[in-house]
C-alpha cells in the first residue's frame, strides 16, 4: 500500500511538473517518515553526510573546465587539427568532426558542452563542404555523446560516488569502449563519405595547426596522464585542469576576457545547483534502501526468475534503455547504480564493467525521445525540426547499439587495464 | 532569461529585490567556488613543489562545494535550470497552461519551504550539538544552515512567481 501510494505521489508530481529534486525530496521523506519511521531531519544528516566528500568536487570543478573551454578558443584549435590530420581521407571533415568530439569530451567531461562547442563549427563546415545534412546532424548529435563515456566523464564519477566504485578505475575502463565506439562512429563516417573528394596532405598546414592547438591538444593528455599515473586523484585533476584551462584560454590564447571567466563561473553554479540537490537526495535514498536492506530483496527476487548472466545483461539494457528514454543520466546513474550492483555482482559483473554498460546504455538516451537532450539541443543550435534531427540520428543509434552489445559481452574491452 | 523577467514593468520593487538576491547569491557563490578551485589547486602544487600541502585544504575545498553547490539552487530556480521530466508535459491543453504554471510554482515553493524548515532544524540541532569541524575547528552547523537557506530563497522566488507568474523564468533545458 505504501509503494502505491509513493507511486501516485510520484506520478501526481511528474504530472504537475515539478522538478526531480522536488520529486525526490517528497519521495525520500515519505520514505523516511513512514518506512523508516524517522525524521525528516534524518533525511538532511544523510543528505549532507552524502555531499560531504572530497571526490565530489571533482564534478564541479570538471564542469567549470568544460565551461571555460566552451568559451574560449579550445574547440576551435582541436578541430583545426583534426581537419589538417584527416583531409587527405574520403570524408576527413566528417572523421574530422567525430575526432574533435571525443577529444573534447576528454576535456569537458560533458555531452551537451561538447555538442554546443563542436557543433557550431563543424556543422556549417560540413554542409558548406557538400555533406549529407541528415548525415551531418546525425554525427553530431551522436558523437556529442561521447561525452559521457570518454573519461574524465561526470556520470561515471557520479556512478563511482553512489556505488563506492574506484572512480579512475572506471576513468581507465572508459578507455577501451570511448574508442571502440570513436572508431565505429568514424569508420562510419568514412564509409557513408568514401566518394567524397579528399584533401592534400599539408605539411604546412597540419604545422600550423598543431602550434596553435598543441597546448589544447596536452590538456586531455595532462588530465589524464596524471589520473592513470596515480599522480593526481580526480578532483585534483579538475583543478589542475580549470587551472590550466584559465591559463591557456586568458594568458596564452588571449581569447577570453573576464566577462567570459565570469559567464563560464555562473554556468559552472547553475549546473552545480541543478545537480547538488538531486546528488544528496539520491544518495540519501540509497543510503535509506541498503539500511532497509532493499537492494538484497531485489536481488533474491531478480535472481529466482533470472538465472543466466546474459539474459540478466538483457534485462539491464531493455531496463536501462526505457530509463533513458524518461529520465536524465544523473538521477538515472544515483539511483539505479547502487540498486543494480549487488545484482550485478551476483551474476559475476565486475562492477566496473557494470559501471561502463551502464554509461554505455544512458548514452543512448541521449539521441531517444522524449528526453534525449542532444535531439533538443542540436534542434536549437542548428534550427531544425525536431523530425529531422530525430530521423538523422537512427543510423547511429543503431551503430551504437552495436556498440553497447561489444561493450556488455566483451568486458575485457573495459577491463583490460583495471584487472 | 524571463519572459518578463526581473525588469517586467509590472512588478519593478519585486523585480528589483530578485535581482538583487541573485547577484549577492552569485558573488557569493563564486567567490566559494573560486576558493574551492584555488585551495585544491595550491594544495597539490604544494605538495608537488615543496613536499607539503595547505592543511585543511580538503576540508576547505568540501565547505566551499556545499556553499558553493547549494547556492545555486536558488539561482537554478532563477534561471529555470533544474532537472525536470517533461515527458507528461503534453497531457495538458495550451490554454490550461498558465494555470498549470501556477500550481507548478505554488507546489515547489509549499515543498520547498518545508525543506528550509526542517533543513533549519537539522542545522539547529548540529549546533546545539556544538559539532565542530576536526580539521578547521569551525561549527559544521554553520556551514549546513546553507542547506535551508538553499530551499527558503527557492521557495520563496516559486512563491513570487506563482502570485507574479510573469516574473517566472523560462527554462532553459540545457542541463547536461
Amino acid at each position: 500500500m505504501t509503494a502505491l501510494i509513493l507511486l501516485a505521489l510520484v506520478v501526481l508530481l511528474l504530472v504537475l511538473r515539478q522538478n526531480i529534486y522536488v520529486i525526490l525530496a517528497v519521495a525520500v521523506a515519505w520514505l523516511y517518515t513512514t518506512v523508516g519511521r524517522g525524521r525528516v531531519e534524518d533525511m538532511f544528516q544523510d543528505m549532507f553526510f552524502s555531499v560531504d566528500q572530497e571526490v565530489l568536487l571533482s564534478v564541479p570543478l570538471f564542469i567549470l573546465a568544460g565551461n571555460i573551454m566552451s568559451h574560449g578558443s579550445i574547440a576551435r584549435r582541436l578541430i583545426r587539427v583534426a581537419m589538417a590530420v584527416t583531409a587527405p581521407i574520403p570524408g576527413g571533415l566528417a572523421v574530422a568532426t567525430v575526432l574533435s568530439c571525443a577529444v573534447f569530451a576528454a576535456v569537458s567531461g560533458s555531452s551537451t558542452v561538447t555538442l554546443l562547442a563542436i557543433g557550431p563549427i563543424t556543422y556549417p563546415a560540413l554542409l558548406k563542404n557538400g555533406y549529407d545534412k541528415r548525415f551531418a546532424l546525425g554525427t553530431l548529435c551522436a558523437a556529442g555523446t561521447l561525452g559521457i563515456i570518454v573519461p574524465p566523464s561526470i556520470p561515471l564519477i557520479l556512478f563511482g560516488v553512489a556505488t563506492q566504485t574506484s572512480i579512475t578505475d572506471l576513468f581507465v575502463a572508459g578507455l577501451g569502449p570511448a574508442l571502440m565506439l570513436t572508431t565505429l562512429m568514424a569508420g562510419y563516417a568514412f564509409w557513408r563519405n568514401r566518394h567524397m573528394p579528399r584533401g592534400n596532405w599539408d605539411r604546412r598546414e597540419i604545422a600550423i595547426a598543431l602550434k596553435q592547438g598543441g597546448l589544447a591538444l596536452f590538456m586531455p593528455v595532462l588530465i589524464l596522464g596524471g589520473i592513470y599515473s596515480g599522480h593526481f586523484t580526480a578532483t585534483e585533476s579538475a583543478a589542475i585542469a580549470v587551472v590550466y584551462a584559465i591559463g591557456v584560454e586568458m594568458v596564452v590564447h588571449r581569447d577570453m576576457n573576464l566577462a567570459d571567466l565570469r559567464g563560464a563561473f555562473v554556468q559552472t553554479l547553475l549546473l552545480a545547483g541543478a545537480l547538488l540537490p538531486v546528488l544528496a537526495l539520491a544518495m540519501s535514498l540509497n543510503i535509506f534502501m541498503t539500511l532497509e536492506r532493499v537492494p538484497q530483496d531485489i536481488v533474491a527476487w531478480v535472481s529466482g526468475m533470472i538465472d543466466s548472466k546474459y539474459t540478466f545483461i538483457l534485462f539491464v539494457s531493455l531496463l536501462m534503455l526505457a530509463v533513458g528514454t524518461v529520465m536524465e543520466i544523473t538521477p538515472a546513474v544515483l539511483i539505479m547504480g547502487p540498486l543494480l550492483v549487488p545484482l550485478a555482482r551476483t551474476y559475476g559483473i565486475d562492477p566496473v564493467h557494470f559501471g561502463i554498460m551502464m554509461i554505455v546504455n544512458l548514452e543512448l538516451g541521449y539521441l531517444t525521445p522524449p528526453m534525449g537532450l542532444n535531439l533538443f539541443v542540436a534542434m536549437t543550435a542548428f534550427r531544425e525540426p525536431f523530425g529531422t534531427v530525430f530521423r538523422s540520428v537512427l543510423p547511429m543509434l543503431a551503430l551504437m547499439l552495436v556498440g553497447l552489445a561489444i561493450v556488455s559481452l566483451v568486458p575485457q574491452l573495459s577491463l583490460f587495464l583495471v584487472r | 532569461m524571463t519572459k518578463g523577467g526581473p525588469n517586467n514593468q509590472g512588478f519593478p520593487s519585486l523585480a528589483r529585490v530578485l535581482r538583487t538576491a541573485t547577484a549577492v547569491e552569485t558573488a557569493v557563490a563564486i567567490v566559494a567556488l573560486t576558493v574551492m578551485t584555488s585551495v585544491v589547486f595550491l594544495d597539490v602544487l604544494g605538495r608537488e613543489l615543496i613536499g607539503q600541502g595547505i592543511a585543511g585544504a580538503q576540508r576547505i575545498g568540501v565547505f566551499a562545494f556545499v556553499l558553493a553547490g547549494f547556492l545555486g539552487l536558488p539561482l537554478a530556480t532563477a534561471r529555470g535550470g533544474h532537472l525536470r521530466p517533461k515527458f507528461a508535459d503534453g497531457l495538458f491543453p495550451p490554454r490550461a497552461r498558465s494555470t498549470v504554471l501556477v500550481i507548478q510554482h505554488g507546489i515547489a515553493a509549499v515543498i520547498s519551504l518545508g525543506l528550509a524548515w526542517f533543513g533549519l532544524s537539522f542545522a539547529r540541532q548540529t549546533l546545539t550539538l556544538q559539532e565542530v569541524s576536526p580539521v578547521l575547528e569551525i561549527p559544521i552547523g554553520l556551514v549546513q544552515l546553507v542547506l535551508p537557506y538553499a530551499f527558503l530563497s527557492s521557495g520563496l522566488r516559486h512563491a513570487v512567481y506563482t502570485l507574479y507568474p510573469d516574473l517566472a523564468p523560462d527554462e532553459t533545458g540545457d542541463i547536461s
